[in-house]
């Protein structure tokens, strides 16, 4: 493969800021749906096409970095913010996609609580994505998702122990939500592994 | 007669009294779990029910059905504790088959009477028919729809807690946070709103449960 010399360093400024938008568009129709069970205004599939979106920003970062001599940041550090990117995204597919899998017929609260922080840390993630050229307000961005995700781990614990309070739980309800509540608290900790990516790219280029 | 069998593989000689009652003429439906007993007791008529395990939770848990409990074996000591429980009677591999039958027949000889209806005002729900009428005209409910009005109606306008009525209606404990109940609660007051109006409304009490009450009727003075 041929490499370019001439730098177009802000394509992946741009498709680095679409990724965040997508993510925490991702997390903000999953909150809705969540909320809203079993009337959900928001299909599954719409979530779906949010995780294919996310899979195409992605190959076209590959493809980018694959084809530049030129990067704004280290290669592996742009392949690593890009995987973890992604990852958020199918986390938040996934949770979705159980809502219906399991043909969940009722909200829950601790899972609604957990959907917020989602969309708070997504909304954070976004925010630092899109500024990555400069850095100016990513450290903030960091500290708040560092914060949401202690959040979300201290709603998850309490979610799973709302199903063990009273052993005449329905086997069926502990089941279907404890993969739930599994699946979110996953969504909101790669949103903090990207973070993590995003603060080490900060620390050596800022 | 309507028997509901817990636990049938679990126990020798179980399945061969499933059998026998069968062949006797009694509907006998196994389950597995008392919480399957419990929902099984609400959606259908229950005569009797008859435990491998489990048997003093089914007692607590399905009010008046008489419950009895078999041993593979005669155990004297075993028999007086279970019925010192609370148990109504407990049949065992030591007996032969007709003294069998006649005790599961005296059983269900103390189930209670079949009237399975409730009514408040013009509403009357009919567990035996399946059906739930305001006025005499059906109201088109979903069953689980139905067993929640009942339930409602049940308590004659005073409030159901939302986790006894969870519990009444899918026959298990409710978990922290769920909203089975307030879903299943708006839905029916939507169908309930449309098909009747005002007369009939569930009220929420927050945080608490739901009431089913009758408006007053309106008299005008002339």
């Amino acid at each position: 493969m041929r490499l370019a010399l001439v730098p177009r360093t802000s394509e992946f400024y741009e498709l680095f800021a679409a990724a965040g938008r997508n993510a925490h568009e991702a997390a903000r129709l999953t909150e809705i749906r969540f909320r809203e069970i079993p009337d959900a205004s928001i299909p599954h599939a719409r979530v779906k096409e949010l995780e294919t979106e996310g899979d195409r920003i992605t190959r076209e970062l590959f493809e980018l970095l694959n084809t530049q001599y030129v990067t704004p940041f280290d290669r592996e550090d742009i392949y690593g913010l890009a995987r973890a990117v992604d990852d958020v995204v199918d986390h938040v597919d996934e949770a979705s996609d159980l809502l219906d899998l399991y043909k969940i017929e009722a909200p829950m609260d601790q899972a609604v609580a957990q959907c917020r922080v989602l969309v708070g840390a997504a909304a954070q993630l976004e925010r630092a994505l899109g500024s990555l050229r400069g850095f100016r307000g990513v450290q903030e961005a960091i500290v708040e998702i560092k914060r949401l995700e202690d959040e979300g781990d201290r709603i998850s614990r309490d979610a799973l122990a709302s199903l063990f309070e009273d052993e005449e739980v329905s086997p069926r309800t502990m089941i279907r939500w404890k993969d739930v509540f599994e699946a979110l608290e996953q969504a909101i900790d790669a949103c903090e592994t990207a973070a993590h990516s995003v603060g080490n790219i900060a620390l050596k280029n800022a | 007669m309507e028997v509901v069998f817990l636990g049938v593989g679990l126990a020798p000689g179980a399945a061969e009294l499933v059998e026998r009652l069968r062949a006797a003429g009694h509907q006998v439906r196994t389950v597995r779990s008392a919480g399957e007993a419990v929902l099984a007791r609400r959606s259908t008529r229950v005569d009797a029910l008859i435990a491998v395990e489990d048997a003093a939770e089914l007692r607590r848990r399905v009010g008046d059905v008489p419950v009895a409990v078999w041993l593979p074996s005669r155990s004297t000591e075993r028999a007086a504790e279970l019925l010192e429980l609370g148990l109504d009677e407990v049949l065992d591999g030591g007996m032969g088959e007709r003294e069998l039958l006649a005790r599961v027949a005296a059983l269900t000889r103390r189930a209670p009477a079949a009237s399975g209806a409730v009514s408040l005002g013009p509403l009357r729900i009919d567990r035996e028919r399946g059906e739930a009428t305001w006025h005499g005209r059906r109201l088109a409910l979903t069953p689980r729809e139905r067993e929640v009005l009942l339930v409602l109606a049940e308590a004659q306008g005073a409030t159901v807690r939302r986790e006894a009525l969870y519990r009444a209606v899918w026959g298990y404990a409710m978990a922290r946070g769920d909203r089975t109940v307030d879903v299943n609660v708006k839905r029916l007051r939507n169908k309930l709103t449309a098909a009747v109006g005002a007369p009939l409304a569930i009220e929420t009490e927050p945080a608490v449960g739901y009431r089913l009450v009758l408006a007053e009727p309106v008299v005008t003075a002339l």
